[in-house]
């Protein structure tokens, strides 16, 4: 039943998201190209630029844009991930969705998984498209003032090229790329818990429960961010007195919000078996 | 098209007296086969369990016999069924002769209003 | 066991002042058509609610077949909420997948079938739908269940009287003697005689439980008519 569940949980969201994506890859495109004025070419070569076009303009207005979309999309993925979620549990619907032979669990999880996934997806497709972005720019910035290409620069100097990012970064080893994968499904699954819990959470108030849902979020936001502080203040503490490193500690945040993630989902489960109570 | 059945009385009575005169009347021919419980009930729009309870009244005096393997047929016995016509045409006559009365009408009014009627 | 349904001092009480269910004790047996009547808020649509398992009771206990309300009952048990509780941007055809994916008894030629009598296309979205035919594809749906209990909340009330008498007849049709249909309606007149028996609801309690025939023989009078008696104000 549970497979079920998420395969009709696909279906009903992967058309909005598609046209997100879609979206996305667009205003990537149009990011890019919006580099390719004369204003550009010119400020590269370290040149004054006095008579901008109306290309120019449009051109740096396109680059507002896309900040916009770029923004835009992980934000409307949330509010859209929101509204779906509610709609499928809390209203109308709802008499359908609860009175399926499946269990709460299934119902829960079903929703956290397929949301999760596609919240990654577009979060995913956002940091490639910003990465395509910046190459795009660096390789119109670098094709004007040296020769070659980037990609053969980066390619010869790639060993400096990435020692200089580990300094940067305090990338100690292979374990921090090795945490920030988990790192990130946890991230994902947190946000979207943090929905699902706040929605149910707010199905316990009588006559206002979307505003109630509302103040739930803030409320659990702030309660995660609090707890995070105060944990992480020894962390940094130490942090700073061992020259930026800080053996990994940070990695309380991951345990807070797995905590936290489990809270919310046993709540919820709680209120869906014991009180539950449709309009 | 539903039966028109009064909704002051119990709805089995009712079914029962109606089946009744589709039999006296030929509707269903005597040892004709009836329709099943399920049929009938749709097509009167009443509760199967309902006309069940009507077929098993008519069972009961007899105007109904049911096989075992071939549903539900009217009597044979055709000397019943006249006994039946018989006396519900009594009934009515005692209705009419009443209401009659209540009108102040003569036992000799009321024969030649019937020939009259009757030609 | 013909024990369909075993209600046992159930009560639903929200805080002291809001008793939506007062203690009732009620058993419903299998194979009949049972009017459930009240006036609004009588506690009609909290009991339906505990059957289905969307409502938790304060006290007491509601059985379906032997088991408490849960996904076990949920397969057994086929609901027509008196809402339009569908997904709108879907194909009738769609939700026939659906019900066919979850309901091991949804009898999908059946509810095919059912939509060519009352000549809804399968291929039109729900939101084209006017309300009234959204309201047959919801009861279409249910009816083609094979389930051992329906639980039907004002299944004619937002229909043509054409589509009511349908639907009835579909209603008697279905009839299964396994089976019993609880059918929750204002519309008492219409549905009467379609009924075996009846339950009178007010204030969350339970003023009678008889069949039709019984009421009309002791009173002298239809349902419809002693309903009003019952409830006058």
């Amino acid at each position: 039943m549970l497979g079920k569940l998420i395969k009709h949980e696909w279906k009903s969201t992967y058309k909005i998201c598609c046209v997100m994506l879609i979206f996305l890859a667009v205003m990537t495109i149009l990011g890019c190209l919006s580099f390719r004025t004369q204003f550009w070419s010119e400020a590269f070569k370290g040149n004054d630029v006095n008579n901008l076009t109306i290309l120019d303009y449009s051109g740096i207005l396109m680059l507002v844009f896309y900040v916009i979309a770029i923004i835009g999309v992980i934000c409307g993925s949330l509010i859209y991930i929101a509204v779906h979620f509610y709609k499928g549990l809390y209203s109308e619907e709802g008499y359908l969705t609860h009175t399926l032979p499946v269990s709460s669990h299934e119902i829960l999880i079903s929703r956290l998984l397929v949301g999760s996934c596609w919240y990654i997806i577009i979060c995913i497709m956002a940091i490639l498209s910003i990465v395509i972005l910046v190459y795009s720019v660096m390789a119109i910035a670098f094709s004007v003032t040296e020769s070659g290409s980037l990609l053969s620069y980066i390619i010869a100097n790639r060993d400096s090229i990435f020692a200089s990012i580990r300094e940067s970064y305090n990338i100690e080893s292979w374990s921090y790329v090795f945490w920030s994968i988990p790192s990130m499904i946890v991230s994902t699954v947190y946000s979207i818990m943090t929905i699902l819990g706040a929605l149910t959470l707010g199905q316990l108030s009588g006559k206002h429960k979307v505003m109630m849902s509302i103040v739930s979020y803030f409320a659990i936001t702030v309660v995660q961010s609090l707890i995070n502080n105060i944990i992480l203040l020894p962390v940094m503490l130490t942090a700073s007195m061992n020259n930026g490193n800080s053996f990994g500690w940070n990695n309380l945040t991951i345990v807070l919000n797995v905590v936290i993630t489990v809270v919310l989902y046993f709540l919820s489960y709680f209120i869906i078996t014991k009180k539950l109570n449709l309009e | 098209m539903a039966w028109e059945l009064d909704s002051d009385r119990p709805i089995y009575a009712q079914l029962v007296e109606r089946i009744q005169m589709q039999i006296i009347s030929g509707y269903y021919p005597p040892g004709g086969k009836l329709p099943s419980v399920r049929d009938l009930a749709t097509e009167a729009a009443v509760n199967p369990n309902t006309m069940q309870k009507a077929f098993a009244e008519l069972e009961r005096s007899g105007l109904i016999i049911t096989q075992r393997t071939s549903g539900r047929t009217v009597t044979e016995d055709i000397g019943m069924i006249g006994e039946i016509k018989q006396e519900l045409a009594k009934e009515h006559l005692k209705d009419f002769i009443e209401k009659m009365k209540e009108l102040g009408i003569t036992k000799e009014e009321i024969l030649s209003l019937i020939s009259e009627s009757v030609n | 066991m013909n024990d369909l349904v075993e209600i046992v001092g159930l009560t639903k009480a929200y805080d002291a002042r809001n008793i939506a269910v007062n203690n009732m004790t009620l058993t419903l047996p299998k194979g009949r058509i049972i009017g459930l009547l009240g006036p609004n808020g009588s506690g009609k649509t909290t009991l339906i609610k505990m059957m289905n398992g969307l409502l938790v009771p304060t006290q007491g206990s509601i059985k379906i077949n032997g088991h408490f309300p849960g996904a076990e009952t949920k397969a057994r048990v086929a609901y027509l909420p008196d809402k339009t509780y569908l997904n709108h941007s879907q194909k009738v055809s769609e939700l026939l997948v659906f019900y066919q994916d979850f309901y091991q008894d949804f009898e999908i030629d059946k509810a095919k079938k059912m939509l060519e009598n009352l000549g809804i296309d399968p291929s039109s979205k729900m939101k084209t739908l006017s309300k009234g035919t959204k309201e047959k594809v919801q009861l279409i749906l249910v009816m083609s269940r094979n389930a051992d209990l329906y639980i039907l909340d004002e299944p004619i009330a937002g229909v043509d009287p054409a589509a009511r008498d349908y639907i009835l007849k579909t209603i008697i049709n279905n009839y299964n003697p396994e089976a019993s249909i609880i059918l929750a309606t204002h519309l008492i007149g219409d549905i009467e005689s379609v009924l075996d028996e009846v339950i009178f609801l007010r204030y969350g309690q339970l003023v009678l439980y008889n069949s039709v025939d019984n009421i009309r023989e002791q009173q002298g009078k239809s349902v419809d008519a002693y309903f009003r008696e019952v409830f006058a104000c």
